[in-house]
């Protein structure tokens, strides 16, 4: 109980996997604990014999079934016999009972739908439960009735579109958050792109720069490998686990740094550990770009001293965000075009950024959809009503 | 090696986590308006067929566009309504009153699960203080009506247990609702911060790769003469145009502000610092918000990948995945702590108590795995001795 308290307070940090896990073992914990108070209901209620006694056994095996399945980390499986528990559930007092908990326990269900946060999920068996609902509710509306109802036909509609109404709120939560989360990420995933693309420059250059001090790569001296070796030996006996493994693994890793990784990957030699172990040490690599490096990028980059401008805009990279005015649009247009005239920005046929871009390169640059995220459309206008200008004065 | 920039990283980044939040909270009040006014419709037709005078739906029509509206203003004029959670705790309030109100009124069991549909309504916003307000609203008002309406809740069949029971299901409603939105609101907050922070990152990247250019290079960028450039352009753009050179004077000033502080014109006219200020937004200098805009549009140029293709590995770096081996977890905890033990040439050496502050204190920490981790925070100066020594062997060498 107490891991569990524990994965909740830091849910933001697990992995789906985790916290597909974490939500299946508390709906597991509500269900057994909502068996055990709600089960002498059937002593009271007006079931008939066949409900008391298939329904509860249906319910006890789906729940074992569903803990069977999270034993074994099957944790979709999992997850739907979960939900199949509670429908067991709910349909076992709808059927025995014409109580107003019998309703209730269908809002019950859906939050439970909703608990799990998956759209498609929450779509099929919310909308069957919907659908149940409102035909349970037609079927026995007139035992629900208020004792000062003088209705059954409204008292039924507003019990029908009070559990639609419920449902549709929370479809459409799923719609904007998922719409929310679908943006935020296209968005994440292309800065990490631009991120990417900075660093195999920023590793070219400081390859570069190692070579003209004659200085080794870290990965290549001796002293940085032993140290990592020693760290990692040190840490494992902590926890008392082999430390000719974690030995040989460090030896592993620097090798790999002197080879083709995608070569290795294709070879037939290679042995099932060994590829194992290379899937999962390729993504922190020093020699190419990598979750190490980005790592070590963005811990380094905390320590640079960056241009200040309000949060607001600090973020937006278009022309437009640093002048409204036409005239001062113009200059910041012909400074990009000198620079990527003049400066190296691209990487040559050597692997080095030493290339410029030429003229027809910078048109289809300033033309291309992608760029209207930096110069506006009347911006590209002015370029191209003014090329042989820009080629005059500025290449 | 000084942690302030550290400091001004985390600044910004809280900063513009805190503005998407805003962002989409804003964004959230027009919806719940929306639906909160479709979800009227029915209810005054409901009301008027249980025969409620139009005096009386009247009323609650006003309510609800009050409601709308102090929603919609605080969507509109955020310039004005800038607390927008005290709008949207002052809606939650009001929703809740008025399905209160409807369900005294309306005096009939079939009403009184509007409450959840309420508590739906308002999960909308998924706002931390909202959500704990919004369980209290449920669990109090729903408390009031079982105990002082009991006669609300009872159908024809009535039953001893009824009550206990629509206890049971509000306080499990309650319950399941306040964890699920409890881990969704962390989820949603943490990746407004990993957003915010892999903007900031871009930057910080930027500023790096500005930096070992311009060791690459041997000099410093030169952007002074492109001033010079512009105005030869600018003059024959006019004179071909026919029309008088607005770009001269502008680019006189930009020059002339290069190398000076902006900061010592404060003593100056309003108007003129702020026109001093924009004019200052166009210089052309290496740590310059433009040298970043036109590095990152750089990227876009088309042969760009041609060295080295990218590899997207995971959506979030860190050296604690799942399916990674706890030796690979060791490792790449020792690559990383000792690689910030070398001196680099974008990077000094830093100290153990520098990489010690700066893991504790930072979201560094939530990169390890915590079992790791803990070895760490136990053993900091023992694995810092241990790297020193065998570093020190190198400058030795």
């Amino acid at each position: 109980m107490k891991t569990l308290l524990k994965k909740v307070k830091n849910s933001e940090f697990l992995t789906s996997g985790e916290l597909l896990k974490l939500k299946v073992s508390l709906v597991l914990l509500f269900l057994f604990l909502f068996g055990i108070i709600t089960i002498p209901v059937s002593i009271i209620g007006e079931f008939s014999l066949e409900v008391r006694i298939f329904l509860p056994s249906i319910f006890i095996l789906l729940f074992l079934l569903s803990l069977a399945f999270l034993v074994t980390n099957k944790l979709r499986t999992s997850m739907h016999f979960s939900i199949y528990s509670f429908v067991g559930l709910t349909m076992y007092y709808t059927l025995g009972s014409s109580h107003l908990y019998g309703y209730l326990l269908l809002f019950i269900t859906l939050t439970i739908i909703v608990f799990y946060q998956d759209i498609y999920t929450y779509i099929i068996y919310g909308g069957a439960l919907v659908f149940y609902g409102v035909i349970y509710i037609q079927s026995i509306g007139n035992s629900l009735l208020g004792i000062e109802a003088t209705s059954l036909l409204l008292s039924n509609l507003v019990y029908q579109g009070l559990l639609l109404a419920f449902y549709v709120i929370f479809l459409i939560h799923f719609i904007l958050s998922e719409s929310a989360y679908d943006n935020l990420n296209e968005e994440y995933l292309s800065v990490k792109k631009n991120i990417l693309l900075y660093q195999n420059k920023a590793l070219k250059y400081n390859e570069e720069l190692n070579e003209r001090y004659d200085k080794k790569e870290i990965y290549n001296q001796e002293h940085f490998k032993y140290s990592v070796k020693r760290v990692s030996e040190f840490i494992s006996e902590i926890y008392e686990i082999d430390s000719q493994t974690i030995d040989e693994l460090v030896e592993f890793y620097f090798f790999l740094h002197d080879k083709n990784i995608d070569e290795i990957k294709q070879s037939e030699n290679l042995n099932p550990l060994s590829k194992k172990y290379l899937m999962q040490l390729e993504k922190y690599m020093l020699n190419q770009s990598s979750e190490m490096n980005e790592i070590i990028f963005s811990y380094a980059g905390r320590f640079q001293d960056s241009y200040h401008q309000e949060t607001k805009i600090r973020y937006q990279y278009h022309i437009n965000t640093l002048s409204n005015n036409k005239a001062d649009q113009i200059i910041l247009l012909c400074y990009m075009y000198i620079y990527f005239r003049t400066e190296p920005t691209q990487f040559d046929k050597w692997g080095r950024v030493e290339r410029t871009l030429s003229h027809e390169e910078i048109k289809t640059l300033f033309t291309s959809n992608a760029f209207r995220d930096i110069i506006s459309f009347s911006d590209m206008t002015f370029f191209i009503d003014n090329e042989e200008l820009f080629k005059k004065y500025f290449s | 090696m000084s942690l302030k920039t550290f400091e001004e990283y985390n600044h910004y980044v809280r900063q513009y986590a805190d503005s998407l939040e805003m962002k989409y909270l804003r964004r959230k009040t027009l919806y719940i308006s929306v639906i909160f006014s479709m979800l009227t419709i029915p209810i005054v037709l409901a009301l008027y067929n249980y025969g409620f005078p139009f005096g009386h739906i009247g009323i609650y029509v006003l309510s609800v566009l009050m409601l709308v509206f102090i929603n919609l203003a605080f969507f509109k004029y955020d310039n004005i309504f800038m607390d927008i959670k005290l709008g949207i705790k002052v809606t939650t309030l009001g929703i809740y009153l008025l399905s209160m109100s409807l369900i005294v009124d309306i005096q009939s069991p079939s009403i009184f699960a509007i409450l959840f549909v309420v508590y739906a309504l308002v999960s909308i916003y998924q706002d931390r203080t909202t959500t704990i307000l919004n369980n209290i609203l449920l669990f109090l008002i729903g408390s009031v009506i079982i105990i002082f309406y009991p006669n609300i809740i009872q159908t024809i069949d009535i039953d001893n247990t009824q009550v206990f029971y629509v206890y049971l299901f509000i306080a499990i409603f309650v319950a399941l609702l306040s964890l699920a939105f409890s881990i969704l609101i962390k989820r949603k907050q943490y990746f407004y911060y990993q957003i915010a922070k892999i903007k900031e990152d871009e930057v910080r990247n930027i500023q790096l790769l500005i930096e070992l250019k311009a060791n690459y290079k041997r000099s410093d960028y030169n952007f002074s003469q492109y001033y010079d450039l512009i105005s030869d352009f600018t003059d024959e753009f006019c004179k071909r145009r026919g029309i008088k050179n607005p770009f001269q004077e502008r680019l006189l000033i930009i020059n002339r502000l290069h190398d000076v502080d902006v900061d010592k014109f404060n003593n100056y006219s309003s108007e003129l610092l702020d026109s001093i200020k924009r004019l200052s937004q166009l210089i052309l200098k290496e740590n310059s918000k433009i040298h970043h805009l036109i590095l990152k549009a750089s990227e876009n140029a088309v042969n760009n990948n041609e060295n080295k293709p990218i590899k997207l590995f995971n959506q979030f770096s860190s050296f604690k995945h799942v399916y990674d081996e706890k030796y690979i977890k060791i490792l790449t905890f020792a690559v990383f702590y000792t690689s910030l033990k070398m001196p680099k040439i974008y990077l000094d050496k830093l100290s153990g108590e520098e990489i010690l502050h700066t893991i504790k204190n930072h979201d560094f920490k939530h990169l390890f795995d915590a079992d790791i981790l803990d070895v760490y925070l136990d053993n900091w100066n023992l694995i810092d001795k241990m790297v020193e020594d065998e570093l020190s062997k190198l400058v030795k060498t």
